[in-house]
């Protein structure tokens, strides 16, 4: 990366950071009686194919927006839209589910508070290794584009985008479902991360028969994330759990160490060679999962609380962390009503955006916008700050796409070159 | 007139080792210009360093090639060098401004690269599995030079030492004399070993004085020809080398053989050691063997042209032989003898006198005259040795120093300007006068570089699959680590301070390419290279340019 593009910001310039710009926003309706709780949105969701937006509005509907459609509105209609601008049509009238043409908007009530929603697709995503080829049946015309909720009774039901329609009801969770991520190489294979300490494996091509069970957890499980490849599963959980998973004989590959409160949040880079996580001790840590080391750490308080204070409630609970597509910007949300883009070779963030009450936050399929969901049912979305990456880091992802970290070190290259592959430059 | 001194350049030969010139890139063939002020080095890395060899620094390097460079040759006046890379492409530079004059590709290795003598417009080069082609540098012509036996393509060549004639030979031992303009053959001879056995022609070396050449053949012998007598021989005459050269004891095989300046001595590197055999070449006679660094192999030789000293590479480092350096003091001091041992010294009365009453009449003949006489300090005596039989006066075009900026800490900034005009010395005074020049460095507002020419060389019959020898060295991991040792024989004298060879700065990025594992990602070469190399090729030559 050129010294051209490197801004050191000393901390006390953080104030005089920039702005993100403000994309639109989705507020929730409110009545005047509205119960205050229930209302949260926990998990905001992009289709894989960038088509749909899932927005769960609390009081156990999840509306899916069409995307580009509320991109467009959004700058037409200037960046504040009321849901029922939009304009509806309700699926029931829209016969022919098939046609895809025009996605519509659909509302879906599922009946319970809705905790997590994920994207599944029959198609496999293009950064993907198609490691389970066999198992893609792709139909033309008819690759299926699911959406999972999990609920507050454990209760995980699958719908058909398309039409909006229930397909699957799995009931196997005792507790909340915090969290849901298909695997990303078309396989439909979806994993739910549950309060009552397991993960459960399903296979949504076999009727949603329930795989296996992942205990190791001893407490609340809040996220789990799928590795590009699909070959690694990471879990987080409550008394700083960060587990890896082999999800090829679904047994557990190492616990990451390093946390000092409860993890909250995780998610892989694009090529796979680094694992975001967020907790609440205030920090972003940023591992290499094939060797277990932190190489990153993106602190939300100034001066760093000691650990003891990063054990407990500090007002400064980072509550989650997206990676963009382009490998190099890490978002995360935290408490102290700001959400910060970060750079991740760089200490400080690039820009901040103020945000009130968020909850959980994540990026368009095509990374140019940031979604944050928050504590009323409403979704704000900023511009990521956008950069033209540069060749040697485009090599690097091309690279670690395929190779792990210890094949990378047995390269016959300069050990300047390794350590850059490596991410520890 | 001022004389210089020529006695320094009395011929003779190496004895002992006298440091090395290391810097980051890994060398793999050296020659020296035509006055022995420059050393050329080709690297692994595709860099050409050029050493100034006075003061053990580096004066340029050129980034030539991608693929290591393997062959290098300096043209008659020292502003050009051709060199050839593992990827077939042979290109001339200019040496003071670093540009890429022109480039060919061949469709094979090349094994040598060699200017026309006299000619600087003609280049021989020997590729792999092919017949020599003459390159006409003008006009970016090529001629293939005849064979001897079309079955038998495992040629070399080399001009004689005017570039009247082009000496070939094969596999099977024959040698075939052409006249270099027509391409006649107007001599030819069949190197015989023991009962007329062939043997394959390694390399043909010729002396720079005198008309003495050697033949390097795959039966450890060095045999040393006269090359009038070759010529009167004639086509398949019988000629007698006047010389065969071999280490009868251990059979040692050779990997580069040539004469010393004067063309009195051989020197010959081994194959199997790092040793170098030196005899003297009217006798015959073994006079030294100098011993490098023990568990490495030699990858080339070259004899200084004027002075006794030899250059040779092994493990990516160059070692500079020279002579055993006695300290003189009476050269600084006309009046001053040195004593072996404590003299008792009888002063005269008057010694100390401020006034000499005893002196005689005052002499007059002796330092009053020599105020009155003239004296010459301009003209200056072309020195002997610079100067070829046939001429008479030095090349005053000739390039024999480089031009060294200083370093500036930021290259951005450009405090005297853009650069003037390139600066040739020659040599004008004592020798070691004023040759550097200082220039800016930073280039300023610069035409835009055009794009050298690049032409592609068809020959026919020739395979495009071959490796060049380099490249397909195996077994000597050990070798290519970089050893910080110095060869055997140095007396421990610290010769670092005044000859610490500077490393170049720009070379802050750059790194050795280590590990004998290098090997594998170069010797796929025949083969196109997967993309994942490409893609660490890449960012291991951005990370050299650029950082990260």
């Amino acid at each position: 990366m050129l010294a051209f593009f490197k801004k050191k910001l000393n901390f006390l310039f953080v104030f005089f950071l920039a702005r993100s710009r403000t994309v639109g926003e989705l507020l929730a309706p409110t009545s005047p009686f509205d119960k205050k709780c229930g209302r949260e949105n926990w998990t905001v969701a992009f289709a894989p194919d960038g088509s749909y937006f899932a927005w769960s509005q609390g009081h156990r509907i999840v509306k899916l927006v069409p995307w580009s459609q509320c991109l467009n509105n959004f700058l037409l209609h200037g960046t504040k839209n009321v849901a029922n601008a939009i304009s509806t049509r309700l699926p029931r009238q829209n016969s022919d589910s098939s046609q895809k043409n025009k996605p519509c908007e659909h509302i879906i009530d599922c009946g319970d508070i809705v905790w997590s929603l994920a994207f599944g697709s029959s198609v496999p995503e293009k950064q993907s290794r198609c490691v389970n080829i066999e198992w893609h049946r792709f139909k033309f015309g008819q690759d299926q584009l699911l959406l999972a909720t999990g609920l507050n009774n454990g209760r995980i039901k699958i719908w058909d985008v398309y039409t909006g329609k229930l397909l699957l009801n799995l009931m196997d969770h005792t507790e909340v479902v915090r969290d849901l991520t298909f695997a990303p190489d078309g396989s439909l294979i979806l994993v739910s991360a549950s309060r009552d300490k397991t993960l459960r494996v399903w296979d949504l091509k076999d009727d949603g028969n329930m795989m296996k069970v992942l205990r190791g957890h001893q407490n609340w499980v809040y996220g789990c994330a799928f590795s590009p490849d699909s070959s690694i599963l990471c879990s987080v959980g409550a008394s700083k759990a960060v587990f890896l998973w082999d999800m090829d004989k679904y047994s557990m590959i190492r616990k990451l160490e390093g946390h000092h409160n409860d993890v909250v949040a995780c998610e892989f880079s694009p090529d796979g060679a680094l694992l975001a996580t967020a907790s609440y001790d205030t920090r972003v840590y940023v591992w290499d999962p094939h060797i277990g080391v932190i190489l990153m750490e993106f602190g939300h308080l100034f001066p760093p609380p000691t650990p003891i204070f990063a054990g407990g409630a500090n007002d400064r609970w980072v509550r989650s962390v997206s990676f963009s597509h382009d490998g190099l910007h890490i978002a995360s949300l935290a408490d102290d009503k700001m959400v910060r883009f970060w750079r991740i070779d760089e200490e400080y963030p690039v820009q901040v955006a103020p945000l009130n009450n968020g909850l959980c936050c994540t990026f368009s399929t095509d990374g140019s916008v940031l979604a944050a969901g928050t504590q009323d049912g409403s979704v704000y979305f900023w511009a990521t700050p956008r950069q033209v990456s540069s060749l040697q880091h485009l090599c690097r992802m091309a690279i670690r796409r395929v190779m792990p970290t210890s094949q990378v070190k047995n390269l016959p290259i300069p050990s300047k070159v390794v350590e850059f592959l490596c991410y520890q430059i | 007139s001022l004389r210089f001194v020529a006695e320094s350049f009395g011929q003779n030969y190496p004895e002992e080792a006298d440091g090395t010139l290391d810097c980051i890139s890994m060398a793999l063939t050296c020659t020296f210009n035509r006055w022995g002020t420059l050393l050329a080095v080709g690297c692994n890395d595709g860099r050409i360093v050029i050493w100034d060899f006075l003061t053990r620094g580096i004066a340029k390097i050129i980034s030539a090639h991608i693929h290591p460079v393997c062959s290098l040759c300096w043209s008659r006046d020292g502003h050009k060098l051709v060199s050839a890379s593992t990827d077939n492409i042979v290109s001339q530079w200019d040496v003071l401004s670093g540009d890429c004059d022109q480039r060919f590709r061949f469709p094979s290795p090349i094994l040598k690269v060699q200017y026309h003598p006299r000619d600087q417009n003609r280049v021989l080069v020997c590729p792999m599995k092919s017949a020599p082609v003459m390159l006409t540098l003008s006009d970016s012509k090529h001629v293939v030079l005849p064979v001897d036996d079309d079955s038998d393509l495992n040629v070399v060549a080399s001009f004689d030492r005017r570039g009247e004639y082009i000496y070939t030979g094969n596999a099977k031992g024959k040698i075939l004399v052409l006249k270099t303009d027509t391409q006649d053959l107007v001599a030819s001879f069949r190197v015989t070993t023991g009962t007329s056995n062939t043997t394959a022609i390694k390399s043909i070396e010729f002396a720079r004085k005198g008309s003495c050449f050697l033949i390097n053949t795959a039966d450890r012998i060095i045999r040393v020809y006269d090359g009038r007598e070759i010529l009167t021989c004639g086509r398949d005459g019988e000629p007698e080398p006047m010389q065969k050269l071999q280490d009868l004891v251990n059979r040692t095989p050779w990997k580069k053989c040539c004469f010393s300046g004067d063309g009195e001595y051989i020197v010959a590197g081994s194959a199997r050691q790092h040793a170098l055999y030196i005899w003297e070449k009217s006798i015959g006679n073994l006079v030294k063997i100098l011993h490098g660094t023990r568990g490495e192999l030699l990858l080339d030789v070259a004899w200084h042209p004027v002075r006794p000293i030899i250059a040779s590479i092994s493990s990516g480092v160059v070692s500079i032989w020279a002579q055993n350096q006695v300290e003189n003091w009476s050269a600084f001091a006309p009046d001053f003898k040195e004593l072996d041992e404590n003299v008792e010294y009888e002063e005269r009365e008057s010694e100390f006198d401020i006034e000499d009453e005893d002196k005689s009449e005052p002499e007059q003949t002796g330092a009053d005259a020599a105020e009155d006489e003239e004296v010459d300090v301009t003209s200056v005596d072309p020195i002997a040795a610079f100067c070829s039989s046939d001429e008479e006066l030095e090349d005053s075009k000739a390039l024999l120093y480089l031009p060294i900026a200083p370093e500036v800490e930021d290259p951005e900034e450009n405090p005297y300007g853009p650069p003037p005009d390139a600066v040739q010395s020659s040599l004008t005074d004592e020798g070691i006068g004023s040759e550097k020049k200082r220039q800016s460095s930073s280039d300023g507002p610069q035409a835009p570089k055009k794009k050298p020419k690049t032409t592609n060389i068809e020959l026919q019959g020739v395979p495009n699959d071959e490796v060049h020898p380099l490249l397909g060295v195996k077994g000597d991991g050990k070798s290519k680590k970089k050893q910080a040792g110095r060869p055997k024989g140095s007396k421990g004298k610290d010769k670092d301070s005044p000859f610490k060879p500077k490393l170049y700065k720009g070379d802050r990025g750059a790194l050795p390419l280590e590990g004998a594992a290098k090997g594998k990602v170069q010797a796929e070469l025949g083969q196109p290279l997967t993309v994942i190399s490409q893609i660490l090729h890449f960012l291991e030559l951005s990370s050299c340019c650029c950082g990260f």
